[in-house]
């Protein structure tokens, strides 16, 4: 069996330089997701257009995992390697693994998983906002 | 024959590390440390006494109950007859007392349908703020469907309960007269706090003899004794083997005879009827018979008195003195952290009496719960981290996730040590 574990120093350095986090002023839709179990909670936010990642902007409080992965998700999206939509999507076991988190034992999915939930929320807002063509 | 599971000729063991070279499992390596099990509120692990009970009875006794004339079915009937007995000796009952469940949640659940007959509309069902999402969720379902009030009591910021609030209440006579059902825990599987059961038991004798009062004991028989026949006032008394050095998967509801012989069974099917026709069934006269409908679980309970015998070699007044050392340790170990703030009684006694037991739970400040957990099982000290089953507890004080140490007989102070070193390290970790 497998023991997990990981660096919590380096997870600690990216908890002081979360990618995108700030209030949005003014937004044009935010999701919020929240794990009733032990607080956790991600509000993310888009103002404007979608497609401009200057206008996202996500908040929240938690452990480390948790906020280290929005941070994450969110730093794939603002370089355009992955669009909202897709990390939506993704099995969570790929997101895990694209975020870098294949190593953490499994009582810690709920935290990485709780970005996913407020990506997929606010994908889903938006595709219900977007009027058919 | 199954050697008989009542047969204690051992000397009296010393809880803490002497009791812990009986456990397997605590040899095991976390993280490249020797593990340090401070769940056990959560499961607790389980000596070798019963891990051999269960292979044994699987390797030579393994047959269903009642239901044939071969040896094998004579040996199984035999183990389950003898191990019910143990079990509920051991909790002050009487053997057709315990009605056998898979877990004290399954208990709690079956106690609250059957409070179902006697629950009407404006009726009162009393809980507490401590309460286990499992002697909460049944009964607020139970009072949603009866149209029935739902009424907690409520603790003080010392994590006691307001037995004063109850008692003003209780002296409107009318309210109490609807209270027709009084659910606590015996100890609070969340912050340690003993409820006063004297104290309780006296107002309901007063003011609402009708009720039933319904007792979590998932936390209170692993450390405390439970003289379930001693307390008139208690109805049902639930309790998990899995807790208390058995193993998962059976527990039980301890009901008064008087009130179990009028209940309706509420698993109906093989084993527990008496004649049946295509139209028609009666049950069982024997209460043991008419409340095990199907194949029970005989290996569990024979597991489970094995670990009734174990507690009893260690025995529990020596149990309960091990613990209480092992909570106070702990305060005064975590005492030393600036940053800690301990939820729930912060002594184990109050004039004499004892107020805190099984655990101690506490909240780092400007550290999230899972991330303590995670550096304390990077040094192979294994707590437990979030709400508990206990959300409105946690609500109401506003804990976001606190992190709960707890203990068994096997845990020593060289544990609370490394608990102690592991928190060193959160402290450096999170500087």
């Amino acid at each position: 069996m497998t023991d997990f574990s990981f660096d919590y120093d380096e997870l600690l350095w990216e908890a002081q330089q979360l990618a995108g986090y700030r209030k949005l002023a003014h937004c044009e839709a935010s999701a919020e997701s929240f794990n009733a179990s032990c607080g956790d909670r991600i509000v993310v936010a888009v103002a404007g257009s979608a497609q401009d990642s200057d206008e996202v902007g996500w908040h929240g409080e938690g452990c480390v995992i948790s906020q280290v992965a929005m941070s994450r998700a969110i730093g794939l999206w603002q370089s355009g390697e992955q669009s909202l939509e897709v990390l939506a999507e993704l099995d969570p076991t790929e997101f895990r693994t694209l975020l870098g988190f294949e190593s953490i034992g499994m009582g810690r999915y709920p935290c990485v998983l709780l970005a996913q939930a407020a990506i997929k929320k606010l994908v889903g807002l938006l595709a219900s906002r977007t009027p058919a063509n | 024959m199954l050697k008989s599971a009542t047969q204690t000729t051992q000397s009296p063991i010393a809880p803490g590390k002497v009791v812990a070279a009986d456990f397997p499992i605590l040899q095991t390596k976390v993280h490249d440390k020797t593990l340090v099990y401070l769940d056990s509120a959560a499961t607790s692990q389980k000596p070798q006494v019963v891990l051999d009970a269960i292979q044994r009875y699987y390797t030579t006794a393994n047959a269903n109950v009642h239901r044939g004339v071969h040896t094998l079915g004579d040996r199984s009937t035999q183990a389950w007859h003898q191990a019910r007995k143990t079990i509920a000796t051991f909790l002050g009952a009487a053997a057709d007392e315990l009605v056998v469940t898979r877990n004290a949640t399954e208990a709690l659940n079956w106690a609250a349908q059957a409070a179902a007959e006697r629950v009407q509309a404006d009726d009162i069902i009393l809980v507490t703020q401590l309460e286990h999402h499992s002697n909460l969720v049944p009964w607020q379902r139970l009072a949603e469907k009866k149209l029935a009030h739902l009424v907690v009591i409520p603790t003080l910021p010392t994590g006691f309960l307001d037995v004063a609030w109850l008692r003003q209440k209780l002296a409107d006579l009318a309210w109490a007269k609807k209270v027709k059902v009084l659910a606590t825990s015996h100890v609070s599987n969340a912050i340690g706090t003993v409820l006063p059961l004297e104290a309780l038991q006296t107002l309901k004798q007063q003011f609402f003899p009708q009720a039933w009062w319904v007792v979590d004991g998932a936390q209170g028989a692993p450390h405390l004794a439970v003289h379930f026949d001693a307390w008139p006032e208690i109805t049902m008394y639930a309790v998990s083997a899995h807790k208390m050095l058995g193993p998962m998967g059976v527990g039980a509801l301890l009901v008064k005879h008087s009130v179990l012989e009028n209940l309706s069974p509420w698993l109906t099917g093989g084993g527990m009827i008496d004649a049946v026709t295509v139209a028609n069934a009666t049950f069982h006269s024997d209460l043991e018979e008419r409340f095990s409908a199907g194949t029970p679980d005989v290996a569990g309970l024979v597991g489970w008195a094995a670990a009734c015998d174990y507690l009893e070699t260690i025995g529990l007044t020596q149990l309960a003195a091990h613990d209480e050392m092992l909570v106070a340790e702990t305060l005064e170990r975590l005492d030393q952290f600036p940053k800690i703030t301990v939820v729930g009684p912060k002594q184990t006694r109050i004039d004499g009496q004892l107020v805190r037991c099984g655990s101690v739970t506490f909240i780092y400040q400007g550290v999230h719960a899972h991330d303590v957990g995670q550096i304390l099982d990077s040094e192979g000290v294994a707590v437990r981290s979030g709400h508990h089953c206990t959300m409105p507890l946690h609500q109401a004080y506003g804990w976001t996730a606190t992190v709960r140490a707890s203990f068994q007989c096997y845990t020593s102070s060289d544990d609370i040590a490394r608990l102690q070193v592991g928190l060193q390290k959160v402290a450096q970790v999170f500087a």
